[in-house]
């Protein structure tokens, strides 16, 4: 009999934290942060001058192709999975934005204008781990790769393939976009006091925080690893995605959409909301997403104090890998039995009121969690993840 | 097999937005690619471009066609025509759709960078300061990829499992594909599926000149409302190949004409 659960074999991650999962996750549980003042250019005269950024140096897509490559590179090292048409690739990414430069120029080369499509990360993840599979790129923003890793968990169930990459890359520290997010209202301007800027649920919250990185996860038919000797770090149990229907920018109020998705993710996990006993929220910062997401988690869970923490407040908002760099993070919860709190949530917004693991991270035994993706346009999608059997 | 039936389709085409006269119009081999204003100085000159569409009857409030993408204008009626009469719950319609390049800003934050430019270079003072004045706040919302799902999502009511795939022709496949999954497993008891793009704007067309692609730039959408049951989804190669050469290269639109029935 074949054994169609999904279980993770290998994680990698770059994030502002660091370069590697086991980096980023012990610079997470020391509670230490990775936003500091914008490197990337000279931010004198913008409105806001700091960001979450990665510590490599570059931009635009020869940045996220570095972001990718080491990311990736460490997942697949991890897993020891091999290349091959039974292996399929699936990355949440948005396209790089062109320099400015070249507005007008018509001297620019085939390449470097292919490099900046949305799919030239999953092109490069592909040629990376030599996948003969179906590849494709999913592109809902702030969802992106928890949606990569949603279609990844599906593939994989139906017999499609035997396994699959799932992740995704962002990295939108640069002029246009801070001018950008910030003209909407969208960023944190505490200018004086960055490292405490991303203060996800705190009641004197006032916006989220760009951040760059990477997250990529190796997925596989529980039968494909354990055939081929692989160590199983956690199990992807189920998958939930809806839409709010609602406003490009903002959440319903009561998080109808958000909880839509929670319950969907519950349901086909098989799992009731007692058996979850972490989630790890998307959690922003902004008033509206934090709010919002406080009303859905509250009519998914009711009065059951499940652990709750953003780790936003570490590493600001990475966005398209956002989804996927959290689902690692909570991996090595489930495995370490510590969960990360919420950093700089000082006083917590009485609107927000959830079982928030402030200060110090939590020493506790999950058994499943639960990680949050929520993005710009209204697409919700919500990852469960189980302990390693 | 993944059995789903296509049980409405909705398009929006430079030759027309009624499937039946579309389809005749394709087979009979009558174009739509024509001169293109503001194109003229690329060696073809010519697209596909569609008159319109209106909008009337497809928004809820009129004050948001402002943040339409070129590409989520062309997707709303197509979509709309698909959901024309169904009466199913919205909470279990999923929504797939593929997408074409990023959507060009439309030369909406040329005034911001004429701004910052100082001999010829990007001067980041002048960014953070007279060209942010200049830079349209809603800018990067309309540039988003996922924009022509959340338009669709947000004026159709759509609520269920979703996603937009990107990157090529091969997205309107993978969306396809990936509206099958959803149906055939019960995650959603109808979806809507299609693509919509737009390559006729002096940005796109730049893009593709780089990447030497000759051949006339288009725009389309196309929707198709599937359901368990019913006809098979088929693939029709001449009626894609014939729309091709109609109304010009859309990228992942033509990848979607697979779901037309017949």
């Amino acid at each position: 009999m074949t054994d169609r659960r999904i279980v993770v074999t290998g994680i990698g991650v770059v994030t502002p934290l660091g370069i590697g999962a086991e980096t980023t996750w012990q610079a997470l549980l020391a509670g230490e942060q990775g936003v500091g003042p914008i490197r990337r250019f000279d931010p004198a005269g913008f409105p806001v001058r700091f960001a979450a950024e990665a510590p490599l140096p570059g931009s635009g897509a020869s940045l996220k192709a570095r972001l990718v490559e080491l990311a990736l590179g460490e997942a697949l090292e991890q897993s020891g999975i091999r290349g091959g048409p039974r292996l399929g690739v699936c990355v949440g990414s948005e396209a790089a934005r062109p320099p400015i430069e070249w507005l007008g120029n018509a001297d620019v080369n085939a390449d470097d204008v292919a490099a900046l499509a949305p799919d030239a990360p999953t092109r490069q993840a592909v040629a990376m781990a030599r996948a003969g599979g179906p590849r494709s790129t999913v592109s809902t923003a702030c969802t992106s790769s928890s949606q990569a890793i949603g279609e990844a968990l599906l593939r994989i169930r139906r017999g499609e393939v035997d396994a699959m990459i799932a992740g995704g890359v962002d990295a939108l520290s640069e002029p246009l976009m801070v001018v950008g997010f910030s003209k909407l209202g969208a960023l944190s301007t505490r200018n004086e006091d960055p490292t405490r800027a991303s203060r996800p649920f705190d009641l004197h919250r006032d916006g989220f925080v760009l951040g760059e990185g990477a997250g990529f996860l190796v997925l596989e038919a529980a039968d494909h690893a354990i055939a081929r000797g692989a160590k199983v770090l956690a199990t992807i149990d189920g998958w939930g995605c809806s839409c709010n229907a609602w406003r490009i920018t903002d959440s319903p109020p009561d998080g109808r959409g958000a909880a839509q998705a929670m319950r969907a993710a519950l349901a086909d996990a098989g799992l009731t909301p007692a058996q979850v006993g972490y989630i790890n929220a998307h959690g922003t910062s902004t008033p509206q997403n934090d709010l919002s997401e406080s009303r859905a988690i509250r009519s998914v869970f009711g009065a059951l104090p499940v652990p709750v923490s953003s780790t936003k407040g570490h590493m600001g908002h990475l966005v398209a890998a956002c989804g996927a760099v959290e689902a690692i993070l909570c991996v090595q919860a489930l495995r370490d039995g510590w969960l990360p709190p919420t950093r700089n949530l000082e006083e917590p917004d009485p609107e927000c009121d959830l079982a928030h693991i402030r200060g110090t991270p939590a020493r506790m035994r999950a058994g499943h969690a639960l990680t949050n993706a929520f993005g710009f346009g209204g697409s919700n999608g919500s990852v469960l993840l189980g302990e390693a059997p | 097999m993944t059995r789903a039936g296509v049980l409405a389709v909705g398009l929006v085409t430079p030759i027309g937005e009624d499937l039946p006269a579309v389809l005749g119009r394709a087979r009979a081999g009558e174009t739509a690619l024509r001169p293109a204003p503001g194109l003229q100085d690329l060696p073809d000159g010519r697209a596909g471009v569609v008159e319109g569409p209106s909008l009337v009857g497809w928004l809820r409030r009129k004050k948001d066609a402002r943040l339409l993408p070129r590409a989520a204008e062309l997707a709303l009626p197509a979509a709309g025509r698909a959901l024309l009469g169904f009466a199913g719950d919205f909470e279990e319609l999923g929504l797939c759709v593929a997408v074409g390049r990023e959507p060009p800003d439309e030369g909406e934050a040329e005034a911001s960078l004429a701004a910052i430019a100082r001999d010829g270079q990007l001067d980041y003072e002048l960014l953070g300061g007279p060209g942010r004045a200049l830079y349209p706040p809603l800018l990067p919302l309309r540039t988003l990829p996922n924009m022509v799902l959340a338009h669709v999502a947000i004026q159709h009511g759509i609520r269920g499992e979703n996603g937009t795939w990107a990157g090529g022709a091969e997205a309107g496949l993978q969306a396809l594909r990936a509206a099958l999954r959803l149906v055939d497993e019960g995650r959603a008891a109808y979806c809507l599926v299609g693509a919509a793009s737009s390559e006729v704007d002096l940005a796109s067309a730049r893009d593709r000149l780089r990447l030497g692609r000759t051949f006339p730039p288009g725009e389309a959408a196309i929707f198709a409302l599937i359901g368990r049951g019913g006809r098979p989804v088929r693939p029709d190669a001449a009626v894609t190949a014939a729309m091709r050469a109609a109304i010009g290269d859309c990228g992942p639109v033509e990848g979607m004409y697979g779901v037309l029935p017949g």
